[in-house]
């Protein structure tokens, strides 16, 4: 599965790729750590609830294909008529993905997951985790029935960021981001997921840019956040939101 | 909001349905169940938009829904949910660039 992914992947501007079941667990994923475990379950729930409101007038919908300013949520049905669960791919993309590729490549994995599922009885792996960050550590992915599942390890599950110079901070990490400690890795991902708010997914790149520009010679610890937060800030125009943004984070870190 | 009428003489059009936010229904063209699917289209796109705010998309601008009966292309105009039913038959992404066109006249 991990490999029909991958190729969905390879597709500029795909973010994210999951299997949702009929009621709005994610069965797989794999996605840009920007999109943490438990985001994509409540995406999920959303997605789910879009779903089961189209069937009330069209029961044998193929795709719907949501396009929004800044990208677009591509949904294909994986329900074999009359067996199986209630399975959909939902493929998360922003404004660089091609249509017409998109259109072949997904129809081409919507196919290769149909066998596969058919092939192997409609079962996801077991509940145990393969959350794991790639050799770039921007990914995770799992094949986890998320009602069920163990906890996820708290780096790439819970931070959806992989900010791999954890706990080493004589050195750069693979993200380019040196961080001081466990603390300051959270505090970056509270940035992060709250800018995206406003930014959207470009979010980590802006924190990624402020850390190194503001911090340039030593790892980022929880004590700059301040620091930091007002930076970023700048990426926000309504003042109202930028201040927003930081109560967001502060009171986060504070909790 | 433009006519629904001018929507509906488009050859590749079956239906239109115009309702509000709330899924109140406002008018109604062609065969499709208006008080049906001005609910169904204005849940549909509420939980659509809660899933594009979480993962950062933006505004949402529209949406298609295909199935081997029927297509259907949900937008907001006016801040009125707008839902054009197509045949399936015919090419979705000719009738979305009119009906783009049609409603930025």
């Amino acid at each position: 599965m991990d490999k029909i992914f991958q190729s969905l992947h390879e597709l500029e501007g795909v973010n994210g790729t999951l299997i949702t079941d009929g009621g709005g667990n994610v069965m797989a994923f794999k996605a840009h750590s920007m999109y943490d475990a438990t985001m994509l379950q409540q995406v999920s729930r959303a997605v789910v609830n879009a779903l089961d409101s189209v069937k009330l007038v069209q029961e044998e919908w193929e795709a719907v294909t949501a396009h929004f300013t800044e990208g677009r949520l591509l949904l294909r049905n994986l329900s074999a008529r009359g067996k199986g669960p209630q399975l959909a791919l939902c493929v998360i993309a922003d404004a660089r993905l091609n249509p017409s590729f998109a259109s072949v490549a997904v129809r081409v994995a919507v196919g290769k997951l149909k066998a596969l599922l058919e092939s192997n009885g409609y079962s996801f792996a077991a509940p145990s985790v393969s959350a794991l960050s790639n050799s770039s550590g921007t990914q995770s992915s799992g094949q986890i029935p998320l009602a069920h599942s163990a906890p996820l390890p708290a780096e790439v599950a819970s931070s959806g960021l992989s900010w791999s110079g954890l706990g080493n901070a004589s050195s750069m990490s693979a993200s380019g981001v040196a961080v001081a400690d466990a603390d300051s890795a959270a505090a970056l991902t509270h940035c992060t997921k709250a800018l995206a708010r406003s930014v959207g997914p470009i979010a980590k790149i802006f924190v990624k840019d402020a850390v190194r520009r503001v911090f340039p010679d030593r790892p980022f610890s929880k004590d700059q956040t301040k620091r930091l937060l007002a930076e970023l800030a700048k990426h926000i125009d309504n003042p109202n939101d930028a201040a927003q943004f930081q109560r967001t984070v502060l009171g986060a870190l504070a909790s | 909001m433009k006519d629904l009428n001018v929507i509906a003489k488009f050859p590749e059009v079956i239906g239109a349905v115009l309702s509000d936010l709330s899924g109140a229904l406002i008018d109604s063209v062609g065969s499709v169940d208006g008080e049906a699917a001005s609910a169904v289209h204005s849940f549909s796109l509420n939980s659509l938009c809660q899933a594009g705010e979480l993962l950062g998309l933006g505004n949402f601008q529209r949406c298609s829904i295909v199935g081997p009966g029927k297509a259907c292309v949900i937008t907001i105009e006016d801040g009125d949910v707008l839902g054009v039913y197509v045949d399936p038959s015919k090419p979705l992404s000719a009738v979305e660039k009119k009906l783009q066109d049609t409603l930025q006249k």
